[in-house]
């Protein structure tokens, strides 16, 4: 068939799906019965402009009305309740079983260089200085100082909730930092994680050598599950990301990262909620140094228990919603 | 075809359409502006932030614009964020398909390791050294950035088309689908070239696939005609 003739006999439909397409998702909705139709219409008609060789621009319009008609047609949006909470009973802990190797290795160089520093900082005081500023030294004291003023006046609501949205900023944000520092072979992801380790171990040892450790511990045993559980994690995904670049067992290094994104995005997903859990914990509940010692240290140890109980079994056998 | 611009998209119903890719000077001045809106958003958040008292609320948001604003535009306006809707583009996945949420997350956390130390040289490395100008983000998302379906270059002044004084020709055998194509684009834009360009520009072409004397005399003219028959436009 001749470009004219074809034109001819199908410019009427184009023009009316050009129309239709003018008032775009209203458009397609009112016509919705037809629209398959439409579209099938029209992909024959591009396949037979490329196979004809006709003129580029008419092959650019059709293929223009395929694309859009394409976009609308596979571009429904349904948000159900059913996949969230699939994900925290069995995509979100499958996800770390899966990788236990790495599980394993992020805990080590973690709690490893914390306890390190923390058993030299406890042993050498002086040593402190060599980590920290003096005047970060200064704010972290006067944070757990049992004689300071502000230490038993309850905060009130504004307070926690200002506290709240620092935590969510600041954590977060360095969560999100560790994952994508994993790209860069993975040293951005050890960095970061060997990073706070320290930062934990040498605040750890010098609070304990001034005494403070009372209050510090009953501090972060509150949240410390959440947040440090879920920096690990992070960084764990992170590394997924950088070494499936290096490491690639036979695929094109493209399609390896592929694969590892796809498996490290409900990682760092969950690690993302694990910290706004961990931040309105902390926010509302860590710093009320007016209430019993034990209870404190008894829901903190409960937490941490909860946590290591949820993802040995978590999702092991899989709940449908 | 082997151009970076080009993408080609197959579809469930077994049609091959094309995507053309942005380039990397488009994305760039698209992702300028939209740093602006970002740091203008955060500014005014500051300023109401030392106006009242509520400031918790203001962080959350200014939390949400850094790591989020993308996403939400994603989301919202299907995988157009403000910065891209100047410019007609917009992300996909790399089939054609409208961009997932899933994709949208993980390809906007990677841009703190596209811009690591905002220097930018990973991202705009990766974008110059791969196919389709993906950065880390994309390539991790399966996404592709491209122009939009509504982006219609329209030439006013080609408007309409050419006109042939000559009967229609019998294409010479050997002349293969691009060399056909070739044959029509140049018919299209002959109106902007006139006369002499247009045959300083074939002669070369005709004098290849012709045997007739004649009409290696006017190239252009012979092109026309081909053009003509090609498309079957009744000769006038």
């Amino acid at each position: 068939m001749k470009q004219e003739t074809f034109v001819r006999l199908r410019s009427k439909n184009w023009n009316f799906l050009e129309k239709l397409l003018l008032d775009k998702r209203k458009g397609v909705r009112k016509s919705s019965a037809d629209f398959p139709d439409y579209y099938r219409e029209i992909t024959q008609d591009l396949n037979i402009a490329k196979a004809e060789a006709y003129e580029p621009d008419l092959v650019d319009r059709l293929n223009r009305l395929v694309l859009e008609c394409h976009q609308y047609l596979y571009g429904v949006r349904k948000f159900s309740v059913k996949p969230l909470l699939s994900f925290w009973s069995n995509v979100f802990p499958a996800a770390v079983r899966s990788e236990l190797l790495l599980v394993i290795i992020c805990h080590l160089l973690f709690y490893g260089s914390s306890f390190f520093v923390g058993f030299f900082v406890a042993q050498n005081p002086e040593s402190i200085f060599q980590f920290l500023s003096e005047s970060r030294v200064d704010q972290i004291e006067e944070m757990y100082n049992p004689s300071a003023e502000h230490y038993l006046k309850p905060r009130n609501i504004t307070g926690d909730a200002e506290m709240f949205s620092f935590y969510i900023y600041n954590n977060i944000s360095i969560a999100f930092r560790t994952f994508a520092g994993g790209l860069l072979a993975g040293f951005g992801s050890i960095l970061f994680l060997c990073y706070n380790g320290i930062f934990l171990g040498a605040v750890s040892g010098h609070l304990i050598n001034s005494g403070f450790s009372r209050p510090f511990f009953s501090f972060v045993i509150g949240h410390s599950s959440f947040e440090l559980t879920a920096i690990i994690f992070s960084a764990m995904a992170g590394l997924k990301l950088g070494w499936s670049l290096l490491w690639t067992s036979g695929l094109k290094r493209a399609d390896s990262l592929k694969k590892a994104a796809r498996k490290a995005l409900p990682l760092i997903s969950g690690s993302a909620l694990m910290l706004l859990i961990a931040a309105v914990i902390e926010a509302f509940w860590s710093s009320r140094h007016g209430f019993p010692f034990a209870l404190r240290i008894g829901t903190g140890v409960g937490v941490w228990f909860f946590l290591i109980v949820y993802f040995v079994l978590a999702g092991r056998k899989k709940i449908d919603f | 075809m082997l151009n970076d611009t080009r993408s080609r998209a197959i579809t469930p119903e077994g049609v091959i359409y094309e995507l053309s890719t942005a380039g990397l000077v488009v994305r760039g001045c698209a992702y300028l502006i939209d740093s602006i809106i970002q740091t203008g958003l955060s500014f005014t958040l500051i300023i109401l932030l030392n106006l009242f008292s509520s400031q918790w609320l203001f962080a959350l948001i200014l939390f949400l614009i850094t790591w989020f604003y993308h996403v939400l535009f994603d989301f919202l306006l299907n995988g157009q964020s403000p910065g891209k809707r100047v410019f007609s583009l917009r992300v996909v996945m790399s089939d054609g398909s409208p961009v997932s949420l899933g994709a949208s997350f993980l390809r906007n956390l990677l841009r703190f390791a596209d811009n690591f130390l905002s220097l930018n040289v990973i991202g705009v490395g990766v974008m110059l050294g791969s196919r389709g100008f993906k950065r880390l983000g994309d390539w991790s998302a399966d996404t592709l950035v491209v122009y939009d379906a509504k982006r219609r270059y329209i030439n006013k002044r080609l408007k309409g088309t050419w006109s042939t004084n000559s009967s229609n020709m019998v294409l010479p055998i050997g002349v293969n689908y691009e060399e056909k194509q070739t044959i029509l684009k140049f018919c299209r834009r002959y109106p902007l070239l006139g006369p002499e360009r247009g045959d300083e520009i074939c002669s070369g072409f005709v004098d290849c696939i012709s045997r007739n004397e004649e009409d290696k005399k006017n190239p252009a003219q012979y092109l026309l005609s081909l053009g003509t028959s090609i498309i079957g436009a009744a000769s006038s």
